[in-house]
């Protein structure tokens, strides 16, 4: 997992292939550690292939942890098959989900 | 001497009345007395003139009179005593008339007349009275014409004279009282004659008997008409018309007549009687009652009834009523359910439904839609009896509606799940205003598509038997009974089919027949039958499971109806060609999966859109996820077991199936939960049910759990 920082918005990017019911509380417990002191959020998932329904779980549990101190999340660069799960719940009713992490980042300024 | 014998006469009659000499001794003694007081006249008045002779007969007489009456003094019941009554008249007739004649006392003349009067009054009998009155006649004349032809003494003249006086005055008042006499026996006879006429008119049979019915006082002619015994011999041998009871009803005939001899209370009760080899039925009217001045209740006065054709009218009815119910079952047989005459070709079904009452709320329905396409209603309306029939009838004809307004609609045949639902839309509020349910399976075998398909609105599971695995799977879908919520979405459930299964659809009433310890027959019993039977065509197994439910219940009838269908696939067009995969029940085999997944659905779909493949990928990890969750992880001991994925590819369909061992799991308890409200997982299921067109759970009874998710790939190029 690697976070940078760009503008006062943090970068979170997963370097794994795959969020599914393996590892997903593994990468949980690190996308809340590395969101620490940001306000601001882009989570780029443009590595994931899958991502199941204990993932989607995480991801949005880090959500509501960054919500809860009034931040700001949004998720950029999911690949197609991973926009298939998010379809199929319609995740974008909540998170906002970008094509491009750039957009995310002008989206936050 | 005459006014006083007629004042004691008098002084007798009104002080001991008519019943006076109806005591032989008491007369004896009576004429004793005569003879006594005659001695004491004859010692004043005729001593000097006639000597000792007639007071010695007058006493001698009283003497031998005197000792009779001590005679007789002890048989005080003598029964002739008008016979000796007489004989005694007669003797002392004699006397006297010896007397009289002999010793010349003429006055005794008097004597005479008084014993004709006595002969006529107290014996009661004109024969005596007109016996006496001849003998004084003749007497009479004889001292007229004889003797006093020459010298008439002044006294016998007199007492001829009153004699004759005498004897017509009895005459007369004697003509009186006789035309009286008559007159009451007319009168009597009347009476009688009238009583006659009405107890042999009168149907009912009256008998008058003590009160513990073992002597018979009195029993009507019609009596004879009842029973073929005879009045005498009846009277004679009152239990004789015990044997003439049927024998059913003999101990209750004995109870009611102990009843009524107990409570000494008017009492009706029935019974059957066979008389001359028919079957009649009698009403017996007790009424007890004192008879004969007695202070208890000593006598019963019995009214017997034939009321056999009023039975015969109530059974005559009951039968009608039946009869009703019997037609009303024929109805329910004939229309309600229906026969295979139009048979599928490749299946061999068989159904059959016995209600538990005449007609029952379980139905079933079998429509042909076309020679691949069988259509299956097998329905349990709440209740029992002819509401939930005619309930049953009128959900019946809602299907038939709903199948061919979508038929119309749709041009095509319609999919099942809309059936239901449009038979359900119009059917539930009427059902939930009423506070009644249907429970239902909609079932569809699909031959062509090598399916059976079928929705479940909470009726009891289908039991399939695979023919390939050698298993039975009790299938179970998704949905809540008919009349809970009509704007539920109906699931249909999708189960692949290969040849030589089995499909059997059956209603509650057979797993839930009780045995005399109250234990239900239950699914697990079912399950075992019928795999013994599964070489047997679907009419043997069904006759074969009717016959041991009926043996198993310990009653007669059912508590509940019992309902069942057999289907057998004889043969498929589709052969099967699965491909496997083994994984180890842990996570990390999740990867292996979604490869597999994904190669499997290139290799036998090549033209799937990459969406639709991705989605299939996320249900099958789901899926996967779940069990491993649920199964593998509670248990340490249990984790890395194997599940097994089988992949199949069934025309456009493709199908995938998981076997894993491990405890039963309801499926159907997870919800989809609200996306707002996810944690982690949870969301698995309704993902599946979302991204897969069918998703059914089922089990084995060797504790094999299985999951059957099929989508059809409607891109393939």
């Amino acid at each position: 997992m690697k976070a940078a920082e760009k503008n006062g918005i943090r970068i979170i990017t997963l370097e794994t292939d795959h969020l599914d019911a393996l590892n997903s509380e593994e990468i949980k417990k690190n996308m809340i550690s590395n969101s620490e002191g940001a306000e601001r959020i882009v989570l780029n998932l443009g590595n994931l292939t899958f991502v199941d329904s204990s993932g989607l779980g995480a991801i949005l549990t880090v959500f509501r942890h960054i919500g809860g101190r009034n931040g700001k999340m949004v998720i950029a660069e999911p690949r197609e098959s991973v926009k298939v799960l998010f379809k199929l719940v319609r995740l974008s009713h909540m998170i906002k989900v970008f094509e491009r992490e750039s957009e995310a980042i002008s989206h936050l300024q | 001497m005459m006014k006083r014998q007629r004042n004691f006469n008098r002084a007798l009659k009104s002080h001991v009345g008519r019943q006076m000499f109806t005591s032989v001794p008491l007369l004896i003694l009576f004429l004793s007395i005569m003879f006594l007081f005659q001695s004491a006249v004859f010692y004043f008045v005729e001593l000097p003139e006639k000597g000792f002779e007639p007071l010695i007969v007058s006493l001698g007489s009283a003497l031998l009179f005197f000792f009779g009456f001590l005679l007789f003094k002890r048989k005080p019941h003598f029964n002739h005593y008008s016979m000796l009554n007489f004989g005694l008249l007669v003797l002392f007739y004699f006397i006297q008339f010896y007397l009289l004649v002999f010793l010349n006392i003429r006055y005794l003349g008097i004597l005479l007349l008084f014993i004709q009067c006595l002969s006529g009054y107290y014996l009661l009998s004109n024969r005596f009275f007109y016996g006496f009155t001849f003998f004084n006649a003749f007497n009479f004349f004889y001292y007229l014409i004889f003797h006093e032809i020459q010298n008439v003494p002044a006294d016998s003249l007199l007492t001829m004279v009153i004699s004759i006086l005498l004897s017509l005055l009895i005459h007369m008042d004697r003509r009186k009282s006789l035309i009286t006499l008559a007159d009451s026996y007319e009168k009597q006879k009347e009476l009688n004659n009238r009583f006659r006429q009405l107890e042999e008119n009168i149907r009912q049979v009256f008998i008058l008997c003590t009160a513990d019915f073992k002597q018979i006082l009195y029993v009507s002619s019609t009596f004879e008409s009842l029973i073929h015994v005879s009045r005498d011999e009846f009277m004679s041998n009152p239990p004789i018309w015990r044997q003439f009871i049927h024998h059913g009803d003999r101990m209750r005939v004995d109870l009611e007549m102990e009843t009524a001899l107990k409570e000494k209370k008017p009492r009706d009760f029935d019974c059957r009687i066979v008389n001359r080899e028919r079957v009649e039925w009698l009403r017996f009217q007790l009424f007890p009652f004192r008879g004969d001045k007695s202070k208890s209740v000593n006598r019963f006065a019995v009214i017997v009834d034939d009321v056999t054709g009023r039975k015969e009218a109530e059974l005559q009815l009951a039968e009608a009523r039946s009869l009703d119910g019997e037609m009303a079952a024929r109805i329910q047989k004939n229309f309600l359910f229906s026969d295979f005459d139009d048979p599928v070709d490749g299946i061999d079904c068989a159904a059959d439904s016995i209600p538990s009452l005449d007609v029952g709320g379980d139905y079933y329905d079998i429509y042909k839609f076309s020679p691949q396409i069988l259509d299956i209603i097998i329905a349990d309306v709440m209740g029992k009896g002819r509401t939930a029939a005619l309930l049953g009838a009128a959900s019946k004809s809602a299907f038939m509606k709903a199948r061919l307004d979508l038929a119309v609609k749709l041009e095509k045949i319609p999919p099942i799940d809309l059936i239901v639902s449009e038979t359900s839309r119009s059917l539930s509020g009427e059902l939930m205003q009423m506070g009644k349910f249907i429970t239902l399976q909609y079932a569809r075998l699909h031959l062509e598509k090598g399916f059976f398909e079928f929705v479940d609105k909470g009726h009891t599971s289908i039991l399939h038997y695979s023919a390939r695995l050698n298993c039975f799977w009790s299938l179970k879908g998704w949905n809540m009974p008919m009349g809970f919520n009509p704007g539920e979405k109906e699931v249909t459930s999708l189960i692949p089919v290969e040849e030589g299964d089995l499909f059997f659809l059956y209603s509650d009433g057979i797993i839930e027949a009780e045995n005399e310890e109250g234990e239900q027959f239950g699914e697990r019993r079912l399950t075992y039958l019928l795999k013994n039977s599964i070489h047997l065509t679907s009419n043997q197994i069904i006759n074969k499971i009717m016959n041991i439910i009926f043996h198993y219940s310990s009653s007669d009838s059912f508590s509940d109806d019992i309902t069942c269908i057999a289907l057998k696939v004889e043969k498929t067009r589709m052969k099967p060609s699965q491909t496997n995969l083994i994984l180890e029940g842990r996570r990390e085999s999740l990867h292996a999966l979604r490869s597999f997944t994904d190669s499997f659905l290139k290799d036998t779909f090549p033209g799937i859109d990459s969406q639709s493949r991705d989605a299939l990928i996320i249900a099958l990890n789901e899926a996967v996820a779940n069990v491993i969750e649920h199964n593998y992880e509670k248990e340490p001991q249990l984790e890395g077991r194997e599940i097994y994925l089988e992949a199949e590819k069934k025309g456009t369909y493709c199908c995938f199936r998981l076997f894993w061992n491990g405890e039963e799991f309801d499926w159907s308890v997870i919800r989809a939960p609200e996306l707002s409200e996810l944690k982690s997982g949870g969301y698995g299921v309704s993902l599946m049910k979302e991204i897969m067109d069918s998703v059914s759970y089922s089990s084995n009874i060797d504790g094999v759990q299985q999951l059957i998710m099929i989508k059809e790939v409607l891109s393939v190029q």
